[in-house]
């Protein structure tokens, strides 16, 4: 404990002597160790994801995979209902199945009335889900018709501090729902995207609705099974292919197989369709460990420089100590120990700085990661970190600063910048293939919110229908006349989703081709600003189930069907099988190829017709004067049309894009965080290494300036050191981070090209911040750089 | 007109914060081809005095004319010319570069002249042949003794042509043998033209100069010339 005491008190003497380079010292490792901190949450988190769910790995989300046999499938994560019932009638190893089927109502106490997503659930739901509750039975919670389960959350929003047990909400049509649970507030890592739960033996539920229809096949909601203790779920799945084909009564978008997902893997599963939240991906938590032990090294590898920078010093100290009987050992241990003590100093302005930094990061990545959930665990984590690094970082200058001095002269005698080199050309390497990549990322990212959809996305707001064909109509025709609207159209889906309605086309070679089959009504086009490619528009709509007279389809459908272009597909005849039905119908037009999914999925063939039986969407183009009052009055419209009982919920198209790229915008923000520390740490590296060299080189600058050097030789001469290092770092970082980056967009189906114009400004910025940094230390100790060198005495 | 004139030269700088006033009004005229040496105790001002005409460090107060030109009115860039073209510097501890031969060390003297001369390389020949190291010219300094380093400093102080030589404690850092070959050299130079200024401690050294100016506490205390 003394020699504790005696050790920190000697540090302290240290650092107010050396304060500058200890500051260097301190802040790239405090620096480092917060961003592995905020790395270490944010995998944490990732990787816990609805933990908080009782049996996790043993319940399994069933996702169905639609397409074409010996075709990549389409996974959803929506299964038709029939599904559950089929799986508890016929499958015995599983124990419990629940359906979610994700719905959007209006909702009313005398406190609050809002549009509100919810579930309709079964009412087993809870033995599936285990979800913590502070009141009520869930057991029974869901058995009567009429009964709604919420979070705590909820719960306090529609009934303030009251206890919300046995209390009502009344939905838009008046039907009153009874509060029979609570539940614990769900954590952010979780997948389930609602917190109301309403019976599915409602009669008005949709639930109903399909149990009592046994041919209603679409795929609506998410089932859940339990299943037995160890059975393997792959198991499982041929046996739901086969019973699936057994029971098939729906239109022919029958799922080709199933895959069940634990739910304790859904979170970093690869992507399916119609998720309910964005998904991570296991590649962004690979590359973020990556970067995390990398920024490491760097703190490493910086204080170890500043450690050798100080050689001199720190070499007759040691002499001298040795000179009083200390052995190499106990010489090691001091130069150790004073590197856990300054690291562990580091650790404590880590933890302070994450503090301060989570509530930021925490808002603009919609994140909710907390330091101090389990302070031993982190605290025991960090510690072993922060030993492992300050005994890496002190290892290499002990043994040179505590050898006998001829072997430390021995040593040292190369030329500083040559000692340098391969430590520079690393940190430059790094930063140069970490803002190619940022860069890349960037633009990426742009292109998959801005240029991928094919249309302007800008102004153009989305607003689900309501379930009432009149308001529906009546809300149409106002907005139409509105000054500040440019154009209204209807889709099914669209722009919300790429495979709402498979349909299966014969090519000309006789080859089943799978289409996308999207339903607009004929003004849509104009709506999102598309230049048909050929031909004309749709001429109307239509609401039986009936072949469609006349379809529209995109360029990739062109070539898919084999003809030479977009004119020569004009008034061809396209056969398909859609809703059980064989159709033939004429293609009057070619759109330009738009994207409604993600830069995930390449845009598939897809036609377009008018049948509005089943529009979902209305799509308002906005002019931009005016915007907000626009919105203001089409609020208003909606609010009147349906008698106050349903907010509107619109939604910005590139808010609703924005949220789709949830693990991509994630990576954005991360190579940029990670990009911009990086930098930070490899000039406070590059600034030490200044310091170093001046103090090397002061002597000779001194000589130089007696000699008629003016500042700008001088200059040159503290650059020079670099410019071979910089050279060698781009060789270096070009390949590196192209290789790197190729096979990150290669995870796309579509993406921007690797340009040179990311790595040429990488180099520019990376040279000039270099040169801007050296400058800057040259401006600044330019006073230094005389005669009080040369000189001998007065 | 004096090649060097100073007039009430006061310098003042900060050593931990105090000010330290290193010269106090000196003035002082050095003709061309003269040869001062300028005596005194520590702390006396002698190597400030030696810097100032150097243009390493300007007065706080007081009037520096080189050659007729005041040196208060150049610039930064102008007085590193003057060093690099007109000043010749030698110092006690020879100040060569580590890691640069003979030859580039001297080569340093030439290297940031902006009126490039001709034939760099027989002058840089010559110079060391003057100071007798002709044959050493690819070692590095740590490879002679330190005679031949001092030396070497001189080759690069007069290697192009200055019209002032400085030296600060020549032969400080020399036997008695190596410290009466170097002020050889420089005595040799001066008889060839070129102003010679020398500090030093030792008398006789001060002997074969043409005019002792003997300082105390930042001042001039004492200016003798000798009878040619």
């Amino acid at each position: 404990m003394r020699q504790a005491q005696r050790d920190f008190g000697y540090v302290l003497r240290s650092v107010t002597r050396r304060w500058g380079v200890y500051a260097l010292m301190i802040a790239g490792t405090g620096l480092a160790l917060t961003l592995t901190l905020i790395v270490g949450l944010f995998i944490r988190s990732e990787l816990s994801f609805d933990r908080f769910i009782g049996d996790s790995d043993r319940v399994y989300l069933v996702s169905a995979l639609y397409g074409l046999e010996n075709k990549p499938l389409v996974p959803s994560d929506i299964t038709p209902a029939g599904v559950a019932r089929w799986m508890r009638s016929d499958i015995p190893e599983a124990r419990q199945v629940a359906r979610l089927l994700p719905v959007e109502w209006a909702f009313s106490t005398p406190r609050r009335i809002a549009r509100e997503r919810f579930f309709w659930a079964d009412s087993n739901l809870f033995e599936v889900l285990d979800l913590p509750a502070v009141a009520g039975d869930l057991k029974t919670a869901l058995s009567e018709p009429g009964s709604v389960v919420l979070t705590q959350r909820m719960a306090r929003a529609y009934f303030g501090d009251q206890n919300a047990l046995g209390r009502t909400l009344t939905t838009r049509d008046n039907q009153r729902l009874r509060v029979t649970a609570i539940l614990k507030d769900f954590p952010s890592n979780t997948h389930l995207d609602r917190e109301l739960f309403v019976s599915g033996h409602s009669a008005y539920s949709v639930l109903s609705l399909h149990d009592a229809n046994p041919s209603y096949l679409w795929g609506i909601c998410y089932t859940y099974v339990k299943m037995a203790p160890g059975v393997r779920p792959e198991t499982v799945a041929p046996t739901l292919s086969r019973l699936t084909h057994q029971n098939w009564q729906g239109p022919n978008n029958i799922p080709v197989s199933y895959e069940l997902i634990a739910l304790k893997d859904l979170h970093l599963h690869e992507r399916g369709d119609l998720q309910m939240k964005a998904r991570g991906h296991v590649d962004t938590l690979a590359a973020l460990s990556l970067v995390a032990a990398v920024i490491l090294s760097i703190a490493c590898a910086n204080y170890a420089g500043l450690v050798l920078a100080e050689t001199d010093e720190r070499g007759a100290e040691m002499a001298l100590l040795s000179a009083l009987g200390a052995g190499r050992a106990q010489l090691l241990a001091t130069v150790l120990r004073e590197s856990l003590i300054v690291h562990l100093i580091s650790l404590l302005v880590a933890l302070a700085l994450t503090e301060r930094l989570l509530p930021y990061l925490n808002h603009s990545l919609n994140l909710d990661l907390k330091l101090w959930t389990s302070p031993l665990s982190l605290i025991a984590i960090m510690a072993l970190i922060t030993t492992a690094l300050a005994v890496l970082s002190a290892l290499l200058p002990a043994i040179i600063v505590t050898a006998p001095s001829a072997v430390r002269r021995a040593r040292m005698r190369t030329r500083p910048p040559q000692r340098w080199q391969g430590w520079i050309i690393t940190q430059f390497t790094l930063v140069i293939s970490l803002l190619i990549a940022a860069q890349v990322v960037s633009r990426q990212w742009d292109y998959a919110l801005y240029n991928a959809p094919g249309f302007d996305g800008d102004h153009l707001y989305i607003v689900p229908r309501n379930d009432n064909p009149w308001i529906n109509r009546a809300f149409l025709n106002e907005i139409e006349q509105m000054d500040g609207v440019a154009g209204v159209a209807e889709a099914f889906g669209a722009p919300t989703s790429n495979f709402v309605r498979p349909a299966l086309v014969k090519g000309k070679d006789g080859r089943v081709l799978s289409f996308t089959r999207n339903s607009v009504s004929p003004d849509f086009f104009d709506v999102y600003g598309i230049k048909l490619s050929a031909g004309r528009g749709l001429g109307g709509t239509f609401s039986e189930i009936i072949a469609p007279r006349d379809v529209l389809i995109n360029e990739t459908a062109v070539r898919a069907l084999g003809f030479a272009s977009a004119q020569k597909a004009l008034g061809q005849t396209l056969e398909y099988e859609t809703d059980r039905t064989h159709m033939r119908s004429r293609i009057i037009g070619v759109v330009p190829d738009i994207r409604f999914s993600t830069v995930h999925y390449a845009v598939p063939p897809m036609m377009f017709d008018g049948f509005d039986r089943f529009f979902t969407h209305f799509s308002i183009r906005v002019k931009p004067q005016g915007e907000a009052e626009t919105l203001r009055q089409i609020d208003q419209v909606w609010l009147r049309h349906t008698g106050g009982t349903e907010p509107i919920a619109r939604q910005a198209f590139r808010d609703y894009l924005t949220s789709q790229y949830h693990d991509l915008y994630q990576q954005v923000a991360v190579s940029r965080l990670v990009a911009a520390a990086a930098i930070v740490l490899s000039a406070l590296g590059l600034m030490g290494l200044c310091v170093f060299l001046t103090r090397h080189q002061s002597r000779e600058l001194a000589i130089r300036k007696a000699l008629g050097a003016h500042f700008g030789d001088l200059l040159r001469q503290r650059l020079r050191p670099f410019w071979l290092p910089l050279l060698i770092a781009n060789i270096a970082a070009w390949p590196l981070a192209g290789f790197v980056l190729q096979k990150w967009l290669g995870t796309f189906a579509a993406h921007v090209p690797l340009t040179p114009l990311p790595f040429v400004l990488a180099s520019l910025a990376t040279s000039a911040c270099a040169g801007g940094a050296i400058l800057l230390h040259a401006v600044w100790s330019n006073r230094s750089v005389g005669t009080s060198l040369l000189r001998q005495d007065d | 007109m004096p090649l060097i004139q100073l007039s009430h030269i006061h310098h003042t700088y900060a050593e931990n914060a105090r000010p330290v006033n290193a010269l106090r009004g000196v003035s002082l005229d050095i003709e061309a081809g003269e040869f001062v040496a300028i005596v005194g105790p520590s702390g006396s001002g002698k190597s400030t005095l030696l810097n100032i005409i150097g243009t390493l460090e300007s007065p706080s107060q007081g009037e520096y004319r080189f050659d007729g030109q005041s040196v208060a009115e150049m610039s930064g860039r102008e007085r590193a010319q003057l060093r690099a073209s007109r000043i010749g510097f030698v110092f006690q501890n020879f100040n060569l570069i580590d890691h640069l031969t003979v030859f580039e060390n001297i080569r340093l003297g030439l290297r940031y002249r902006r009126d490039h001369l001709k034939n760099e390389n027989e002058r840089i020949l010559s110079a060391m042949d003057k100071v007798g190291l002709a044959h050493r010219a690819d070692h590095l300094p740590r490879e002679l003794s330190g005679g031949q380093q001092q030396r070497c400093a001189i080759a690069r102080a007069i290697v192009g042509d200055p019209q002032i030589v400085l030296a600060d404690e020549p032969t400080g850092s020399l036997d008695s043998q190596n410290a009466a070959q170097v002020l050889g050299i420089l005595a040799e130079l001066n008889s060839r033209g070129t102003t010679l200024v020398i500090v030093t401690h030792a008398p006789r050294q001060a002997d074969r100069a043409g005019r002792v100016v003997e300082m105390h506490d930042g001042r001039i205390h004492l200016s003798t010339r000798r009878l040619a």
